[in-house]
């Protein structure tokens, strides 16, 4: 069977997309599927900027059997998925930070963030730096804006769900943020 | 062996040190981005990350004299001794054959351990209680290095590290408090109890891991996220204050209720210090402890409390070894141990 998308080359890979409770499944060549996997990382990544590196590599576990997920972001990744998340830029899995209490690099931080946020909670009792700034802080380091819309969406369901104690811990992280980044400017 | 000159020395700020809390010290983890953290990196970026550092602590005006020390050309004792002095932790001293590095400033005050569970490993320590002295210095030093560094570091999560439980700040304040009193009275654990509520750590007197001897205990902030480093700085000198008003106390109790007994067991300790032909660590640490008592409270005098801040870090095995020059056995090392303490209190007495 030839590709799908360019109509040239053998198809090699079938890429199902699921949005919602749609879901397409595509016969594609190396080089489609390589490029349509791109384009659906861009699309995750304006929904959800801190997550595309962590869906992308669980499903690229499995060779030849590209797949992504649009899952609704409450649905959080069942457990056994988690042990086998590996960050992309060092390669550490899940498992491996359990077993040594170690994280990989900094990225680590992005990749496992679902995972380490409580985690962090539970050693710290909060997650968000008070402390130092380095004199040069680069782009990448910077808080995205929309994380902090996010934030600013929990705070809301936190409210309507009368979990107060909850709601006043995120008033405070978004502020923190929110004065830090006026200063910088 | 190459610290037989440094080994018949001990550091200045321990020298100086009279107090109950007998010096404070500081540390900032740091981390590189461009390289994985250390556990997980290749070879030839540990060796990356020492070259960078080197370069980094050659520019500061804090290091310009340091020392910079490639672990892996060092033998077992070497290591020993540095840790011994504090100037390493117990896993940079143990972890063998790894590209790590230490780089040792003026008068030992500044350490920086390379390649440790992060890439850096900012240490100052200072004499007596002075948690803010250090925490500036250490500062200044870290925006130094920042110059030529690449740092790990999040807005949110502030500077990223191995482990997640020094992530933030990266600071670790710690006090090394001499309690024996506190120990005698058998209060010691109510007040450690009261310490660990108040999210602080207690350890022995080489880090995590270690037992406390001679009745010497460090006490050190657990959380470095959400706090600021002054903040965090505050809390630990507020405790160290209050262990140190508790362990007054004590005294003056046993001087009041026991000054016989206390009396005799300093008196016996500085006998046995004296006359002893074969001694091992673990009784001198003992004793010593007891003697720095009854030279706080007025019971000996006559004794100098940097002989014995001397004597406590001189009669460790590894200096031991390196002020022979050669590698000692035990038994060994309890003869020269005996020997050196004799002498020390003896030319101690002597010029009286």
């Amino acid at each position: 069977m030839l590709c799908e998308r360019c109509g040239k080359e053998e198809a090699t890979v079938p890429v199902i997309k699921i949005v919602g409770g749609e879901f397409t499944v595509m016969h594609l060549c190396d080089k489609c599927a390589e490029e349509v996997t791109g384009e659906i990382k861009k699309e995750i990544e304006s929904f959800f900027p801190s997550f595309p590196d962590l869906f992308l590599k669980i499903f690229s576990d499995f060779p030849s059997f590209h797949t992504e997920f649009f899952t609704p972001f409450e649905e959080k990744i069942k457990p056994p998925e988690v042990e086998e998340i590996k960050c992309p830029r060092c390669g550490l899995s899940y498992s491996d930070f359990k077993k040594t209490f170690q994280l990989g690099c900094s990225q680590c931080y992005e990749t496992f963030k679902e995972q380490l946020e409580p985690m962090l909670r539970r050693i710290h009792g909060g997650i968000i730096h008070k402390g130092k700034v380095p004199s040069k802080v680069p782009a990448k380091a910077k808080v995205p804006k929309n994380e902090i819309e996010e934030m600013k969406k929990k705070l809301q369901e936190a409210v309507k769900r009368e979990e107060y104690e909850e709601a006043a811990r995120l008033r405070d992280e978004i502020r923190t943020l929110e004065t830090r980044q006026k200063k910088q400017r | 062996m190459r610290f037989k000159e440094m080994a018949s020395k001990i550091s200045q700020w321990l020298e100086e040190s009279k107090e109950i809390v007998i010096s404070s010290r500081v540390r900032l983890a740091r981390n590189l981005a461009d390289f994985s953290f250390t556990h997980w990196a290749k070879k030839e970026d540990l060796a990356a990350i020492i070259e960078q550092v080197s370069k980094g602590a050659k520019r500061s005006s804090y290091l310009k004299n340091a020392l910079i020390i490639d672990l892996k050309e060092l033998d077992d004792i070497d290591r020993q001794f540095l840790m011994e002095r504090h100037l390493i932790s117990r896993e940079h001293a143990q972890g063998k054959g790894k590209e790590r590095a230490v780089i040792i400033g003026d008068k030992e005050i500044i350490s920086i351990m390379v390649n440790e569970e992060d890439h850096l490993r900012i240490q100052v320590t200072e004499s007596g209680l002075n948690l803010i002295e250090a925490w500036r210095l250490a500062s200044k030093i870290d925006n130094e290095l920042e110059k030529g560094l690449n740092y790990a570091y999040s807005e949110k999560y502030g500077y990223l590290t191995a482990c997640p439980t020094n992530t933030g700040t990266g600071l670790r304040a710690s006090a090394m408090i001499h309690l024996p009193a506190l120990v005698i009275s058998r209060q010691i654990n109510k007040v450690l109890d009261a310490v660990s509520r108040a999210n602080m750590a207690v350890r022995g007197i080489y880090g995590e891991g270690t037992q406390a001897q001679g009745d010497l205990f460090q006490i050190s902030n657990e959380i470095s996220l959400g706090e600021s480093e002054e903040e965090i700085v505050e809390h630990v000198e507020k405790a160290a204050r209050e262990i140190m008003e508790y362990e007054k106390g004590a005294r003056k109790r046993l001087l009041t209720q026991l000054k016989e007994e206390i009396k005799d067991s300093v008196s016996r300790a500085y006998g046995t210090l004296c006359s002893a032909y074969t001694i091992s660590s673990a009784e001198t640490l003992t004793l010593l402890s007891k003697l720095r008592l009854g030279a706080s409270i007025d019971l000996a005098k006559d004794i100098d409390i940097s002989t014995l801040n001397e004597l406590l870090i001189l009669t460790r095995p590894a200096h031991l070894q390196e002020m022979a020059g050669k590698k000692l056995s035990a038994p060994e090392r309890d003869v020269k141990r005996a020997t050196l303490i004799r002498e020390k209190l003896k030319i101690r007495s002597s010029n009286r």
